[in-house]
């Protein structure tokens, strides 16, 4: 473990927070975006509890009394509710939901994929009538912890990755259609991009429409800020 | 014995030179000094060494009042330091010295960038 420049290697889809040309941490390689299966099945399971839950309230098959199969029922096809809610959430943190970018969409396009500290980005936005529009420069830390957990077998930890935003810059997009361009700077007291074991910094310029109660629909950039 | 670390500078750029040097308040059976240059990552449940570089700076026992001199090069594209809500990247000098029984060891913070 000697000081000195990171080795860099080709991008890849599993890493859509960096820009091409930088390798992913060790962070990041554990934390790889492959399909998520298990937030699949939850969600197929609990879609059948929930179906499952439905008919027998529905009191369709008669095998019991009606009041028993429609409190029977109603609480199983909340735990299916249930189940395809938490699925859905997760899914969408793997997965955030992405913006329209076809006809009547909304297309984003930055001037460079690396920068400096101090240096200004700029991001250009076409949008058919999209209402709600934002832009942004936004760094995001990933963060490990420890996540402990009491179970019968005894106490569990588990290692894992948590994200919160480093630095935050939204501008809002007016509801014209059209081209408009907005220009950020990065700060100098912020972190530069890092892809490390336990602590990483991504920047991205984003495109998101607000949405209330709702994941926010977004398109990113990622780019890479040096020191 | 008791050692102090004295920097030339508080804060170094990246491909800058991080130079002082060691004074010893109180002398002692010393086998060798060692200073190490770390470059830290830290959450609140990790904290990870992710580069390192070290040197003997002296050998044998240390006198009081005696002073080593020490330069460490940083490289060009050393990541600065920086702190957020959830972590931190930090540079840290540690000095050791290496005794019979129980080791020394002094250490400071550095701020790179």
């Amino acid at each position: 473990m000697k000081l000195g420049a990171a080795q860099m290697l080709p991008s890849s889809p599993d890493f859509p927070h960096l820009p091409p040309g930088h390798a992913p941490g060790a962070q990041s390689l554990r934390n790889r975006q492959g399909l998520p299966v298990l937030w699949w099945f939850v969600g197929l399971v609990g879609l059948a509890m929930f179906v499952a839950g439905v008919l027998v309230a529905a009191h369709i098959r008669r095998q019991f009394p009606w009041r028993d199969e429609a409190i029977g029922g109603t609480i199983f096809g909340s735990f299916g509710l249930l189940c395809l809610a938490v699925a859905y959430m997760q899914y969408r943190k793997f997965r955030p939901a992405r913006l329209r970018t076809r006809s009547g969409g909304v297309a984003l396009a930055v001037d460079r994929d690396e920068a400096r500290r101090g240096e200004a980005v700029t991001a250009t936005v076409t949008h058919g009538a999209v209402e709600d529009l934002e832009v942004g420069l936004v760094c995001d830390e990933r963060f490990d912890l420890i996540a402990r957990a009491q179970t019968k077998a005894g106490p569990v930890s588990v290692r894992e990755t948590n994200q919160a935003a480093a630095h935050e810059d939204w501008k809002p997009v007016e509801a014209a259609v059209g081209e408009q361009v907005f220009t950020f700077e990065i700060p100098h007291d912020r972190p530069c991009s890092y892809e490390g074991d336990c602590l990483s910094y991504g920047w991205r310029v984003t495109a998101r429409q607000v949405r209330r109660l709702r994941t926010d629909p977004r398109s990113d950039h990622p780019i890479w800020v040096q020191p | 014995m008791k050692l102090a670390l004295e920097l030339a500078a508080e804060s170094i750029p990246p491909g800058g030179t991080v130079a002082g040097r060691i004074k010893v308040a109180e002398g002692g059976d010393s086998r060798e000094l060692t200073l190490t240059l770390t470059f830290y990552e830290h959450t609140r449940d990790f904290t990870i060494p992710a580069a390192q570089t070290s040197a003997v700076v002296h050998q044998g026992a240390v006198t009081t009042g005696d002073a080593y001199e020490f330069s460490f090069a940083l490289p060009e594209d050393a990541v600065p330091s920086v702190e957020t809500k959830n972590g931190k990247l930090y540079w840290e000098l540690e000095l050791r010295s290496d005794e019979p029984g129980f080791d020394t060891h002094v250490r400071r913070e550095l701020r790179v960038g």
